[in-house]
Formats: C-alpha cells, sequence, structure tokens
C-alpha cells in the first residue's frame, strides 16, 4: 500500500516536470513583421503581421515610429486598432505626424505574459498626401468678396503665435488670414474645416476676412466648410475654398471664394 | 499534488530503518521551467548526496545542491503598462543561485544482477540567491524556499561503488510567481563509507 501511494506520488510529481523548455529563446515569444504605406490624404497605415505566435500568450500588439533608426517601443506609440484574421493588425497614423522632407522609421511589437518582442524596422520618406483640387477653378491669386473679384498682390510670410500658424493673404480691398494649429508645425496637403475658434484643432482652419476699403469690418467664414490645402513643396502653398458663406448681418449671408499661391 | 507528496512522504518514513551511507558526487544539468526558463539556459549543478544502501527496497538520503542558473540574454525586453500606454524597460541578470539542502526516500522498482531502477521524493529546504536590474533600480535578493522533489534513476554497483544517472525535477511552494522551478538530469559515483 505505502509502496503504491509512494510510486504513485512519484511518478504524478515527474509528469508534472514535462514542461518544455524551448532550445531557441525566440519560441517563446511571437515573431512579427511590419509595413508601413502613406495613404491619399497623407497619413500612414501600419501593418504588423503574426508570422509565428510562439509559446506564451499574446496580450496586445502596437507600433511605434521615429526619425532615427534606433528607438523604443514608446516613441509615437500607437495601439493596433484593427485585426484582419487571425494575425494581421493594423493602425492609421495621421498626416500630421509627418514632414514630407524627413524619413521616417517603424516597427510594430507585441507584449506577452512576460516580455514583448518587436519585429525589423521599415522605412517610408516623402509621406505626403496626393495633391487634392477644390470642386472650382479660380485663376491664381484670386479672392472674391462682395460680389467683385480682388487680385491677391502678395502673402505675407507665415508667422507663429506659440499655438498657431497664421499666413496674410493681401488682396485690392481685403486682409485675408488663415490661421491653424501649430502643435504639427505648417500644415500639409489636405482638406481643413472652418471654424471660429482662434486656436483650431488639428485638420481645422480659421479664416478672417478683414474688410479695408469702404466700409471696413471683420468676418469669418462660417464653420463647417472646406479649405484645400496643397503644400506643393516644404516652402510653398496653395490655398483654396470655394463659395464658402460668412455673415455679412443678421440677415445677410453672402459668399466668398479664393485660390492663392504663395 | 503538493500535500499528496508530503503524506506519502510521511507515512513511509518510520519504517525505513537505518543502513550504511554512500557519499555521493553528481554533476548535473538543471533545466528550468516556467517563467524561469524563458530567461534562463540549461544550467550546471553540482550535487552532493549521503545516499543509504537499500534496505529491504527502500533507502533514505541527504541531498544537497547548488546551480548556478545562466542567462539566456544580456538583457531582457520587459514592460509596464499604465491604462493603455506600454513602457518599455530592460532587465538583467548578474547573479541567479539556487541552493538547497534535502531530505528524501528512494524505492528500488527493480533489480536485474547490480542495476538498480528507483524511484523517489524528498523535501527541500533552501536559498535562491539573485541579484538583478530592472527598469531603474536593482536588487540583490535571497529568498528563502521549501519545496519537494521527485526522481527516478538507474544505478550499476561494482565493487563498493555505483554509478548512476538520474532525473529529478524541484518544486518549490514559493508564492512568487514562477521562479525556480527546474528539472535536473544527472550523473555520478556513490562510495560506500565503510
Amino acid at each position: 500500500m505505502k509502496k503504491t501511494i509512494f510510486l504513485f506520488s512519484t511518478v504524478v510529481f515527474l509528469l508534472e516536470g514535462c514542461v518544455k523548455w524551448e532550445r531557441n529563446y525566440e519560441d517563446y515569444f511571437p515573431q512579427l513583421t511590419v509595413s508601413a504605406e502613406v495613404q491619399s490624404d497623407g497619413s500612414v497605415l501600419l501593418t504588423a503581421t503574426i508570422e509565428e505566435w510562439g509559446t506564451l500568450n499574446t496580450i496586445g500588439v502596437g507600433f511605434a515610429f521615429s526619425e532615427s533608426e534606433d528607438f523604443g517601443i514608446d516613441e509615437n506609440q500607437l495601439l493596433a486598432t484593427n485585426q484582419i484574421g487571425d494575425n494581421i493588425f493594423t493602425a492609421l497614423y495621421s498626416k500630421n505626424n509627418f514632414d514630407p522632407l524627413k524619413t521616417y522609421y517603424f516597427k510594430s511589437w507585441a507584449i506577452t505574459d512576460a516580455i514583448y518582442s518587436i519585429s525589423s524596422v521599415c522605412s517610408l520618406d516623402n509621406v505626403e498626401a496626393i495633391p487634392i483640387d477644390g470642386p472650382c477653378t479660380y485663376p491664381n491669386n484670386y479672392f472674391f468678396m462682395l460680389n467683385s473679384a480682388e487680385n491677391v498682390y502678395s502673402v505675407d510670410p507665415w508667422y507663429n503665435d506659440f499655438y498657431v500658424n497664421s499666413v496674410v493673404a493681401n488682396a485690392s480691398n481685403t486682409r485675408i488670414t488663415f490661421t491653424f494649429n501649430s502643435a504639427f508645425g505648417l500644415p500639409n496637403t489636405g482638406i481643413y474645416t472652418t471654424t471660429n475658434d482662434d486656436v483650431p484643432d488639428n485638420d481645422f482652419v480659421k479664416v478672417k476676412l478683414d474688410r479695408l476699403g469702404g466700409s471696413t469690418f471683420i468676418r469669418t467664414l462660417e464653420p463647417g466648410q472646406n479649405v484645400y490645402i496643397n503644400r506643393t513643396s516644404p516652402t510653398s502653398w496653395t490655398i483654396e475654398y470655394c463659395s464658402a458663406e460668412w455673415v455679412f448681418n443678421s440677415t445677410t449671408t453672402l459668399e466668398s471664394s479664393a485660390y492663392i499661391t504663395f | 499534488m503538493k500535500y499528496l507528496i508530503f503524506v506519502s512522504f510521511l507515512f513511509i518514513l518510520p519504517w525505513i530503518s537505518q543502513a550504511q551511507f554512500a557519499i555521493s558526487p553528481n554533476i548535473s544539468v538543471s533545466v528550468p521551467t516556467g517563467v524561469l526558463g524563458i530567461v534562463m539556459k540549461r544550467s550546471p549543478c553540482l550535487k552532493l548526496e549521503f545516499v543509504e544502501d537499500f534496505d529491504n527496497k527502500w533507502r533514505r538520503r541527504h541531498m544537497g545542491s547548488i546551480t548556478y542558473f545562466i542567462p539566456r540574454r544580456d538583457t531582457f525586453n520587459i514592460y509596464s503598462i499604465s491604462g493603455t500606454y506600454v513602457t518599455p524597460s530592460t532587465q538583467t541578470f548578474n547573479l541567479f543561485v539556487d541552493l538547497f539542502y534535502g531530505y528524501g526516500i528512494d524505492y528500488r522498482i527493480m533489480q536485474f544482477k547490480d542495476f538498480k531502477l528507483y524511484a523517489g521524493l524528498g523535501v527541500l529546504g533552501g536559498l535562491t540567491i539573485r541579484d538583478y536590474r530592472a527598469g531603474g533600480y536593482s536588487e540583490f535578493q535571497v529568498l528563502y524556499n521549501m519545496g519537494a522533489s521527485g526522481r527516478t534513476g538507474l544505478e550499476f554497483s561494482f565493487k563498493n561503488q555505483a554509478v548512476f544517472i538520474e532525473l529529478s525535477r524541484n518544486y518549490y511552494f514559493n508564492s512568487e510567481k514562477a521562479i525556480i522551478d527546474y528539472n535536473n538530469i544527472g550523473a555520478g559515483i556513490r562510495f560506500l563509507i565503510p
């Protein structure tokens, strides 16, 4: 009896030790790859593919990027937001993160119960949106307001007021000021939405119309309308809006249009 | 499971009479399992044991062991989570040594000429000494352990010696997750003490 109990206990104990020790360290962790693709609006789609899951439980997948090749998973970190099938994970970085002049390096990572693993690094340069065209056609340096067209004869340099970047276009009778959020630098190609906020959110713009000739007044384009920005080079832009509304007085809403290159 | 081992052990112990002892040096390989196995290689182990001769198929042994665990990497990628943000860090092991004293019982399952096949259980008490750095802090720890071991082996006796190979498993009752459970495979020689 005691022999039976003893041997049984011994066998159970030894069987409990049948836990595999992986010869290759990498076999414990997910092995993953990463790819990055610029989207038409200048955002970057990151895709992580789990090539091998490993023996540990994978808790989460994410991405990181930097302007240097050697960086940690906490740099510009983004968790995966979509899963395709069993082993593909994606996330989208906003275009505001990128400068077309710079090269960016991306990696994906996966965390397990114990340790995290990372993919190799991929890179992208010329991260910029496909040029956009508004639904109207105007000659260069054109401005329309109060039923008359004006010529934009000059554009002042960009100026920064800590939270915002602004540029002023000078037309015959009107000074037009475009104000953007400065958190991500000067505006890149994209469609921006008008707002009345003095510090617009990203992807928004405040357009102020400062009438100088005749009766002077200051108005802004009504919120929620499109302004089309093309950054044609690091130091040149076109700004266009088509028949955007502004409120002249409590009873009258008028339209304004512009196509400005600088 | 661990309680079953203790029951077995206590049930059998009073029925083993004292017999002649042999001194038994033993070189083996400790194979860490669980989380320890992720970070540690199969590592060298030295044992010194005092083992009785079998008396009516039973014998006792005193066991002393030291295993010097070797990390698989210089540094390991660890992390912490705050909300949904993952903060990476690294961990480095400067020292990871396991020492124990154990007391056990073997049962001779079968004997064919001078070959003996046996199995055994034992209880352990000892230390794990570890020196590591994780993120911004470093720590030197001495952990006091209690545990159990199971083994099976084959020995060949000749003159006043015996050579053997043995497979064993150490299982510790620590509450801290997965420190030092490991398997052990080794070989040695027993010198009968006159």
